[in-house]
């Protein structure tokens, strides 16, 4: 494996409740992930797609039902809370609810000093001082170390969550859905911060949203996620610019776009129905229940996440009858 | 700029500025501080009147034909059955009725919240065992209970307190551990997992801060009936040891003598109906003032 | 003649911190056929104002007219403006879940709504509901009729909040955020079926969302809000290509283009809070183009180049539209010229 792997998730599981006791809930079901040093990987999907969950996975924050998670060379997926503590150092996470994620009782100086002290790294006068380079680095005022979370607006909190996840100068550190609940100038505020601490600290992000512009714009590779499985996984450009797998073109068609030529333009692919739930999964090809191109081979068959194009080895793509044109999804 | 740091205002510091506007709660205060101070003085104040709480002023009080002497210039709450100053017996009561209610309140809500925050958080056979555990302390019905462990320890202030602290920390630890389950679930709480902290710091970094407005409410409203269960327990004899005067013994021996001295129920009655109000009156303030619905909707820039 | 005449809205609140004034003078019209789109970021006034037309913002005061078929619904008594309300002019909420009785079943819901407002019979109006729940796309709804709000999905709640706003043929439908909380393919298919109503039904709609890509797709005129206060109105292609206030700009430099991947340009610093407002434009805070004469007078809306009925609230001349270099050229020089420099 290259040394510029930093994380390799291999075919994670996580189902929550038990066979015996009612239906189970297969919230991800065999996912591979790569992330490199560096680098930024997005990860869309919908309700139930398993994306949140897939985070909590990879963090360790959930135990996997199976499958690995290598993280730098090492695998992380059966460690003790004591073996996974020096992990943490490196492998962090940022919370998407920005009033929800900082505990409303304590000083922001504090929450943002956690780390410090729960590794032992800095105390005191020290540990102050670190804290309050970190709010500066994220563009809070220093002076406000004393505040109250309830005294900042979501946008700064959203930052103080950024200080607090970056304080250790961690490897990679997984965005849940980091400005979902943000204003649309507040969001990108808050991306361009991410984008800069990015190439400051040299940070791999794993960003995780349903947004898909925002997952275009800072993202090197996608990955779509539906029912709790890759669909298909490329470089950004090539993702959006020639969606392969059914579910994508469909995603990306519907997604509003502030471009009103652009909207009227482009193809409209409508699928009918809602997102399914994760409970029962439809057989062989999860999505062909709702497929414009499904046949009989994807109800029986699940598709393998493969290259189906020989000269294009990085676009992975789970679906036996990619798409060539988008006009062939178009009734 | 200055280079000082500016001081958050926290939700708790914005409840107290709330409670300071709500008048009624004030006027408890005042009337618990007024009770406090009482207490605290009450050798000053039987060394100033001339009585003391004990002693049977068979002389000057009681009647000729042995009954107790209405409310006067020496006597100015009356005398009880034996001839005593009741007025100072009512202040000497004060002492017991602020020991007991608020110590054993104190030990109710430690114990409550000690094994409320490890049953909510643990959970599993630990909080089976410790929920289960506390569903049977309340479901004893506590007077016999008390009765039978008191007879079996004997009657005495130690005693009482053990006893209602025991019969108090369930309910506390109820709530709190119903406070611990949801708190747990928080992102905060989630967010101090991810960065590699332990169970033992997450419950009193994070966890203990969200409890304490709960806690102090109820806090404040367990005193009273923690006073009043003091009451009961001496008004069956059960309590204090007599000739020390608690307002419980006091109603006690007034039982037999309301129709010809209405002060003798009257005054330690008046004690302790003002006393539990005032409690109760002020720990509804409380609850109001740190009733998150309220909360600033506008913060400052 | 506008269907709804909207004539200086104001919406203020008293609050323990202070009177929060949330809509400060909003004037706009809305035509029978045409879709309106409000939108503006969190704490603009845009659901404030929608809310206080119907006479459904409790303790707040409110000045201004809204005509509508002749008549001022600001000045209405509560009986009157109840016979308006679900029969003339609809609302749409956000969040189905909790606007939808959750303890009844969705077709008595839809019944109750057509026989408090006219005098239908039960049955006729149990038949009208399954022809809407038909409309709106929900398959099989003789059967669905008689299931609990919780037995449908987010999409088909959402549905059924359409077919019940539709069930008196109203003139107007507003519809508050109708698609955030919805997954993107499902948002797709509720902004299609509104659209495809709208054109079949001919009635007026109303839009009021945060979301430009939303805007971009259905609204023929659009309103941007800014603290209580409208900053823009164009048409459509106008709003997005030919902007003419900074704030609108601002908006569309901050959302990730679909083409570039160039570095976003946020607007700097935070709205301002709705009791203490700065004098003047109040905007100007965060504005590129500040002039002094924006710190000292807040400025009208006032017409500018291009579309008919584009208008701005902004001091900045007003063929300065849009993002080109003439344009941006045009409103360098009248900062210039005001003595102010450019951050």
């Amino acid at each position: 494996m290259s040394a510029d792997v930093l994380l390799h998730a291999d075919n994670v599981v996580k189902h929550f409740g038990s066979a015996r006791r009612g239906p189970l809930v297969r919230a991800v079901d065999g996912v591979s992930l790569t992330v490199h040093r560096g680098e930024t990987v997005g990860l869309v999907g919908e309700t139930g797609c398993g994306k949140s969950t897939l985070a909590r996975c990879l963090t360790r924050l959930y135990e996997l039902s199976s499958g690995t998670v290598r993280f730098a060379g090492r695998d992380i997926s059966q460690l003790s809370r004591r073996q996974l503590a020096p992990v943490r150092r490196d492998l962090q996470m940022i919370f998407q609810d920005p009033y929800g994620s900082l505990n409303p009782r304590r000083r922001v100086g504090s929450i943002i000093g956690d780390p410090f002290a729960i590794h032992g790294v800095a105390d005191g006068p020290e540990r102050r001082r670190r804290v309050q380079d970190l709010m500066r680095l994220v563009g809070l005022n220093p002076e406000h170390y004393n505040r109250y979370p309830s005294e900042f607006s979501g946008g700064q909190r959203q930052r103080i969550g950024v200080a607090r996840a970056v304080a250790l100068h961690p490897q990679l550190v997984v965005c849940d859905e980091p400005v979902s609940a943000l204003d649309v100038s507040i969001q990108a505020q808050v991306i361009n911060l991410l984008d800069d601490l990015q190439h400051e600290l040299g940070l791999a992000y794993l960003f995780i949203s349903h947004d898909l512009s925002v997952v275009r714009h800072v993202s090197d590779r996608v990955a779509v996620m539906y029912l709790g499985q890759v669909v298909e996984t490329a470089p950004a450009r090539q993702l959006y610019d020639h969606p392969r797998h059914p579910y994508t073109a469909a995603l990306l068609s519907a997604a509003p776009v502030a471009d009103p030529d652009l909207a009227d333009r482009r193809e409209r692919i409508l699928i009918t129905g809602d997102v399914p739930s994760p409970v029962a999964p439809p057989s062989g090809c999860r999505f062909h229940p709702r497929c414009p191109k499904a046949q009989h081979r994807c109800t029986a068959e699940a598709p393998a996440l493969l290259a189906r194009d020989p000269a294009d080895a990085a676009h992975l793509t789970a679906c036996h009858f990619p798409v060539g044109d988008l006009s062939e999804l178009v009734p | 700029m200055s280079a000082t740091l500016i001081e958050g205002r926290s939700s708790l510091r914005l409840a107290l500025a709330r409670l300071r506007r709500d008048r009624v709660a004030m006027v408890s205060t005042a009337t618990i501080l007024l009770l406090v101070v009482v207490a605290l003085a009450a050798p000053l104040i039987a060394h100033l009147v001339g009585h003391d709480p004990t002693t049977q002023y068979r002389a000057t009080g009681l009647t000729p034909s042995g009954l107790p002497v209405a409310p006067n210039r020496h006597f100015w709450f009356g005398t009880d059955n034996l001839g005593r100053d009741v007025f100072i017996r009512v202040i000497y009561g004060t002492r017991v009725s602020l020991l007991v209610g608020v110590v054993s309140t104190l030990l109710a809500v430690v114990l409550g919240v000690v094994v409320g925050v490890t049953a909510g958080y643990w959970q599993g056979a630990v909080d089976t065992i410790l929920a289960r555990g506390m569903d049977v302390v309340l479901s004893f019905p506590f007077l016999l209970f008390a009765i039978a462990l008191v007879s079996v320890a004997g009657p005495s202030i130690v005693v009482s307190v053990c006893v209602i602290a025991f019969f108090s920390f369930a309910a506390v630890g109820r709530i709190v551990r119903g406070q611990t389950l949801s708190i747990r679930e928080r992102e905060y709480v989630e967010a101090a997992r991810s960065l590699g902290a332990g169970d033992l710091r997450i419950m009193v970094v994070d966890v203990l801060p969200n409890l304490v407005a709960p806690v102090i409410v109820y806090t404040t409203l367990l005193i009273p009936t923690a006073i009043v269960f003091e009451a009961t327990l001496s008004f069956l004899g059960m309590g204090v040891v007599p000739p020390t005067p608690t307002w419980g013994n006091m109603l006690s021996d007034a039982l037999q003598y309301y129709q010809v001295a209405w002060w003798f129920i009257l005054f330690p009655g008046l004690a302790l109906l003002i006393t539990t109000l005032a409690f109760n009156l002020l720990g509804d303030g409380i609850r109001d003032a740190l009733d998150p619905a309220t909360e600033r909707l506008f913060a400052e820039k | 003649m506008s269907l709804l005449d909207v004539h200086e809205l104001s919406v203020a609140f008293p609050t323990s911190d202070g009177l929060v004034r949330a809509v400060r003078g909003m004037s706009f019209g809305v035509d029978a056929g045409q879709t309106l789109g409000i939108v503006g970021e969190s704490g603009s006034g845009k659901s404030v104002a929608a809310m206080a037309l119907l006479g459904l913002s409790r303790g707040a005061t409110v000045s201004g007219s809204a005509v509508f078929a002749g008549t001022d619904l600001l000045s209405m008594a509560e009986p009157d403006l109840r016979a308006v309300r679900g029969a003339r002019i609809a609302m749409v909420f956000q969040d189905p879940l909790s606007s939808l009785h959750p303890l009844y079943p969705i077709g008595w819901q839809i019944t109750e709504t057509i026989r408090a407002h006219t005098a239908t019979g039960r049955r006729a109006a149990r038949e009208r509901a399954v022809d809407l729940l038909g409309m709106v796309g929900i398959a099989q709804p003789r059967q669905r009729i008689d299931d609990y709000p919780h037995q449908f999905s987010g999409g088909m709640r959402q549905r059924v909040m359409i077919a019940m706003a539709l069930a008196l043929n109203p003139d107007i439908v507003v519809a508050d955020e109708p698609t955030t909380a919805l997954d993107t393919t499902v948002q797709a298919q509720i902004l299609d079926l509104l659209r495809r109503l709208r054109s079949e039904l001919g009635m007026a709609l109303i839009i009021i969302t945060h979301d430009l890509g939303v805007i971009a797709q259905t609204a023929d005129e659009v309103l941007v809000m800014y603290a209580g206060r409208v900053a823009e109105s164009a048409e459509r292609r106008d709003l997005f290509y030919r902007s003419h206030h900074p704030y609108t700009l601002g908006l569309l430099a901050s959302v990730p283009s679909a083409v570039g991947t160039g570095r976003l340009h946020p607007i700097a610093g935070q709205p301002p809070s709705p009791i203490r407002l700065p004098p003047g434009c109040p905007f100007a805070p965060r504005c590129t183009y500040r002039m002094s004469r924006c710190a000292a007078e807040e400025p009208p809306l006032l017409p500018v180049a291009g579309g008919d009925g584009h208008r701005s609230a902004c001091w900045l001349p007003a063929d300065a539209v849009g993002s080109t270099a003439p344009a941006q050229q045009a409103r360098f020089a009248a900062v210039r010229d005001s003595g102010q420099v450019t951050t």
